[in-house]
This record gives C-alpha cells, structure tokens and sequence, in this order.
C-alpha cells in the first residue's frame, strides 16, 4: 500500500515536472498577466500573406497621397478607377497620405499603378515592407566592443559624456521594451493554438527613466511598446546603452534619452496575431518586417515629438516616397536622420532605400559598415548614395569567439528566437553580436546626439561636420575626390568631430 | 586703465635702464634722442570672421613696450616695440555660414614684435607736436591652445609680416610724451590652411592698429 502511494506520488511529481516544462514561467503569472493587444487579424494575414508569396509588399495594400485640393467627391472619383470601386470613407489617413486595403487584388504593384495614373493623385505606391539590416549572432560576454576602441570613444567622453537628458534619439525599428509586464497571448504549440503568458522586462543596461514619448505603430498599441524582436533592443543599445555601470555593454550617447517608434512586425506579432485570429500552425518564419506607411509615421511622430536625431537601421529594395517625404518631414523640423546603407552587396547591391534619399537630403545620411580590420563590411552595399561608414560587424573578420561582431545587450536570442523556442520570453537580456548597416548607423546616431549636445543643433551641419571629420577610405569616387562608392566621406572620427575648430586648425 | 598704466611705467623704467643713464645726467643737448614707451594696441585683425566666430569679436588689445632713437640722421629714427595679447573663446564649427560654438575654451595670444623707423616731422627741436611715418617688419608670435587639445593640435609660432604707421608725438612735460598713431599690418599666410580660417578664406593675421603710447624722453 505504502509503495502504491509513494508510485503515485513519484507520478504525481512527475507529471507535474512535465506540466511546469511544458509552461515554464507561465503559471505563476497566467492569472495577473493582461491579454496581448495584438495587431487586427486581417493585417496579421497580410503578413502571412506576404510571406507566402514571397512578395516584399503587403498584398493588397497601397499607400495613396491625393494632390492637394482634391475634394472626397474627386477622391472618390480616381478609387472608381480601381475595378473595387473602394469607397473613399474606407481609407485609412495617416496625415496627409492615406492606406487602401483592396483584397480583391493582391498585387498592389497594379493597384498603385492603376492608382498613379489618376489625375487627382500625387503618387500611390505598394505597402513596402522594409526589413532589419542585420543578421544576428549567439549571444556571448567579454571585452568585445572593437568598435568604441577603433572610434576612439574615450577621448570623445573626455569632451562630451554620453549627450545629455535634453538630447531625444528616436529608435524608428522593432522597439524597445518600456514596462516590465506579461500578457497573455495566443500562440501555436506544434499541435494546437495554446494561450500562454508571456514575459516582457526592460534592458537592465538601459534605465526605463531614460525611454520618452514610446509610441506602438504596429498595433496602433499606444504608448506602450513591447519588443519581441531584439532588433531594435539592440540598436538603441549601441546609441545610448548604460555605461560606466559594470554591466553588459558601453553606449555611445549613454546620457541621452531614447524615444522607442515601433514600425517593425516581429515574427512574433505575427504568429500571436494569426494564432488569436483563429490560423492554425506556424507563420513563415520569414514573416513580419516594417511597412514603409509605419516607418513615414513613425518618423513623423518622432520629429513631431522633440526627436532630435533619428535612427532608421532597415530598408528595401524598393523606392518610397512615403519614407522619402517623411525623411524630408523630420529634417525639416529639425531632425538628424541616419539611415542603413544596406547589406545587399553580394546579393546584387541594388539601390537601398530609404537610405539613398539620404543623400540628396542635407541632414539625413546613409551608413555602410566597417568591420574589425577597418575594411568595408563583405555584406555592406556600395553606391554614389552611401555616405560615411561606421562599424557594423563582419561574419567574415570575427575570431572564434564571434569577436567582430557588434556587441550590445538586447533580448536573449535563446529564449526568444523563433529558431530557438515554440514560447518565447522577452525579459531576459543578454551581450548579443550582431552584424550590419543596421549597426554601423545606430553610430553615426550615436555621435550625432553628442554633437547636438555639443551645439551643433542643425541636421545639416551636423552632416557637414561628421563629413569633414571622417578618415577618408577607399578609393576616391570619379566624381568627387573627398567620398568613394564603398565609405563615403570615409569611417566616422568622433573626438575630432566633437572637437571642432579653432582659428588656425 | 591701472594696470595699463602700470605696464607703462614698467616699459619706461625698463627702457631708463636701457639708456644707461638718467636724463639729467647728461651734460649737453645731444643730437640724437631716445624715447621710451608703454603701448597699448587696440588691433581690428584683417581675419575678421575668423577672429568673430570664434573669439566673439575681431578686435584684440594688446598692451607692451618700446624704444625710439630719434634723429639718427636729421630727423630720422628707428624703433623697437613689443607687445603682448590675448583673448579666449571657444571652438567651433562653421556650417553654411552658421557658428556653432561647441562650449571648448580656446585661448588666442599674439606677440608681435616690431623693428623698423621712419622719419619725424619736426620743424624744429622745440616742436611741441611731432608728426611721424615709419614702417617696420613683424615677427608675430601667435599661440592657439585649446581645452582637450593634444600637443600637435595646439599652434605655437612665429610669422613674419610688415608694417606702416603714422601719428603724432605730442610733448606734456619736458621729458614726458604721448603719442597716437596708426598702423597697417601685413601677415601673409600666417592663417588659412585650416581650422575656420580656412572656412573663411582668411590668410592675414595683421589688421589694422590704433596706438597710445606714453613714454619719457630719456635722452632729449
């Protein structure tokens, strides 16, 4: 009898162990955890959608500007061109441009080209996703940060330490978590759909004192923003990251605040979305990315709401004149703006946008990557519109211990990559490499929000003065002696930069 | 107005010295005079949005002494001055135009020193009021230090220029004397190959003087 019941209670222990692995942190907090505020299934799908088709666009989706003057009757009149007939009350105005969903006609090549046509619209354009400009790497902890040491950014702290709290970065990427919480969701299991709790927290190297205006455009979620991504985590930890604090990693502008725009669809957000929507499975792991209508008003908002730099480490192949306007928009409200030159270089190095507005827009600038030895990153895309170059990693010239890398604290890729887990975790955070223009511009972010502190307050000037201090590499372009193709004006020299100009030198 | 007085009274002991011996000691009227001075420049600097954007303003006082041996031949003289300036301000960046000062302090000093002569004036010995021109060759010492700079990012040298000048001395007592005069100063390439002078495409560190001396005739 006795040994009946200690093989009941071993069962009991057992099948308990079971349940508690199969829902590791969950439980404790299932019955406080609030219910995820996930983004409208039918955007959900679209993204699913997307990824099925392999398309760089979500289907179906234009974004149209009307000429100015243009009443809703006229309005009305160029959507009858569309073989829907879409009526013009169901558009979705972001500012002065407007979102059609058409889901008769997945193809919203032809619906912006039947669009465009119209006379009373200015331009229409697909829904572009953009997508992170980096690859990220294993996580891993040490003295890895080459990237500081070859900026020499000590010296550069001597004159200016870290910007200040008046200075405002707005991270336009997939967020940066502002709230230690959980949220319930909906998620597939392999199996079923299973509602799970899921575990958010801030960056223990980023103090939440230091996040302003947060702003949620992808599931129009507010101003509570949750990144369940890393991407953006860690490049606003190579702006401004804790520093001089004994833990994980430095940052550049580590006494500036830092505005988190979310624009990004993590993988994610779209499988909590499709799963509470009712889809069975798993989304393509490829799903999600940043549609360029979020990305234009995430860089409005951010320029709207005292950013006074801008960093946008993503792109496509695809032009935008959505991004481009909006670019345009924050500069001209003041607004520093660095953009990821691409890492499409072996892959046919087409023209990445929004970056390669960047050059034609005094105050915005396009950012390749070095790597370790100082050479152009293998991966960074090359072009009369790349205009300096800032670390951003290198697979190729990294030691064994993934040294070359660009290393900062974000979400811990091991408990929250779709590669790594079925239920993730976002609360735990870890010294992660990753590699890219998405990391080289987060430094040209970074020096810019020193040298607005320092006083160089115009986004053109600021532009001038990191091009007249940048170490010239490469071979100097046909057209202009002072830039190549592969750096631009050459590899960003902070402490010279902040140091300025006297009379004779 | 103290302490220029009390350079001036320096640059009159020091060029008392210089004589090596009091006026009244000597026995007759010579033919050749000595005067010995306190100066105080004020110097409007040709590198005049160089000097503004990064100092505030493009004029610099300067305060020193010097030495005129007067009718060497008739009423020719020759003369040797130096004189000391300095002002701070702070670094900069020039963009389109636009002075960004970047809180950096930065200290400007400039020495110029000066040997030259010229030709008085004078209708006779007794001449209360003594006209004068004269030129002269620079050495400017011009130093730049700033906060954070390293060795190399400092300036400490010498440039050589001209000058010409015109006033007049005017006699208050029997060995005291005054003068105002004005000066054009030539420094060619002294500035220009970098920092905002090369924004500016200003070359010249001379400028435009006006000068107060006051001095004793040590010999008459």
């Amino acid at each position: 009898m006795t040994r009946l019941i200690r093989i009941r209670v071993a069962l009991g222990i057992l099948l308990a162990a079971i349940v508690l692995m199969a829902h590791p942190p969950r439980l404790a907090g299932q019955l406080a955890a609030t219910p995820m505020d996930v983004m409208p299934a039918a955007r959900a799908a679209a993204f699913v959608d997307a990824a099925a088709r392999g398309v760089d666009y979500l289907p179906g989706e234009v974004i149209v500007r009307f000429k100015d003057g243009v009443t809703p009757v006229r309005q009305q009149r160029a959507l009858d061109a569309l073989r829907s007939r879409p009526a013009v009350a169901a558009l979705e105005w972001e500012g002065e441009v407007a979102i059609l969903r058409d889901a008769s006609q997945p193809d919203a090549t032809i619906l912006a080209a039947q669009l465009a046509s119209q006379p009373e619209v200015l331009y229409a354009e697909p829904n572009y996703l953009r997508h992170h400009d980096a690859t990220p790497n294993d996580t891993g902890y040490g003295p890895r940060q080459w990237n500081l040491q070859a900026l020499d950014m000590p010296k550069a702290w001597d004159i200016n330490p870290g910007a200040g709290s008046g200075i405002i970065v707005a991270v336009v990427d997939s967020g940066v978590t502002t709230e230690n919480t959980t949220r319930t969701v909906a998620t597939w299991n392999g199996s079923a759909i299973q509602t799970i709790t899921v575990a958010y927290a801030t960056n223990p190297d980023l103090a939440a004192s230091r996040l302003v205006s947060p702003f949620d455009f992808v599931t129009n979620g507010g101003t509570t923003v949750l990144d369940s991504d890393g991407h953006g985590t860690h490049v606003s930890s190579t702006i401004g990251e804790d520093t001089n604090n004994a833990l994980l990693d430095a940052g550049i502008a580590y006494n500036a605040r830092i505005m988190p725009v979310k624009v990004c669809t993590s993988y994610w957000d779209v499988q909590f979305a499709f799963s509470a929507a009712g889809g069975r499975g798993f989304v393509p792991r490829d799903a999600g990315g940043c549609p360029t209508s979020a990305v234009g008003a995430g860089v409005r908002y951010a320029a709207d709401n005292g950013a006074k730099i801008i960093n946008i480490s993503l792109g496509g192949s695809n032009p935008s004149v959505t991004e481009q306007e909006a670019i345009s928009y924050a500069v001209g409200k003041g607004a520093f703006v660095a953009v990821a030159a691409g890492n499409e270089k072996l892959e046919g190095n087409a023209v990445h946008y929004p970056a390669s507005y960047a050059a034609s827009i005094g105050g915005a600038m396009a950012v390749g990557a070095t790597n370790r030895s100082g050479n152009r990153a293998f991966y960074s895309n090359t072009g009369s519109y790349v205009e300096i170059a800032a670390p951003g990693g290198d697979s190729r010239d990294s030691d064994a211990s993934g040294n070359g890398f660009v290393w900062q604290s974000t979400i811990r890729p091991s408990l929250s990559a779709p590669s790594a887990v079925i239920f993730p975790r976002f609360d735990s955070y870890a010294e992660v490499g990753y590699s890219g223009t998405s990391m080289a511009t987060p430094h040209v972010a970074g020096l810019a929000a020193l040298l607005a502190a320092q006083g160089v307050t115009a986004p053109s000037a600021i532009e001038d003065l990191i091009k007249r201090t940048a170490k010239f590499l490469g071979t100097a372009s046909a057209s202009n002696a002072s830039r190549s193709d592969d750096f631009g004006f050459g590899l960003i020299q902070p402490r010279p930069a902040l140091f300025g100009f006297g009379i004779r030198k | 107005m103290r302490s220029i007085l009390r350079r001036a009274c320096v640059a009159a002991a020091l060029g008392l010295a210089l004589s090596g011996a009091p006026a009244a000691a000597q026995g007759a009227p010579s033919s050749t005079g000595l005067r010995a001075y306190g100066i105080v420049d004020s110097t409007a600097l040709a590198a005049r949005e160089s000097f503004d954007a990064v100092l505030g303003t493009s004029h610099l006082t300067s305060f020193g002494g010097g030495a005129d041996v007067v009718d060497i031949w008739k009423h020719l003289f020759v003369r040797v001055a130096v004189t000391h300036g300095s002002k701070s301000g702070s670094r900069v960046f020039v963009s389109g135009g636009q002075v960004f000062p970047l809180g950096i302090p930065l200290t400007v000093t400039m020495t110029p020193i000066e040997a030259g002569g010229g030709w008085r004036f004078a209708s006779s010995r007794a001449s209360r009021i003594v006209p004068y021109l004269g030129a002269a060759f620079l050495s400017v010492g011009y130093q730049e230090t700033s906060k954070f700079a390293e060795a190399a990012e400092n300036t400490s040298q010498r440039f050589g220029g001209q000058a010409v000048f015109g006033g007049a001395e005017v006699g208050i007592t029997k060995w005291l004397v005054a003068s105002g005069e004005a000066q054009y100063r030539r420094v060619p390439d002294a500035l220009g190959a970098g920092g905002v002078s090369k924004d500016f495409g200003e070359s010249d560190l001379g400028g435009i003087t006006a000068r107060i001396t006051i001095g004793i005739r040590v010999v008459r």
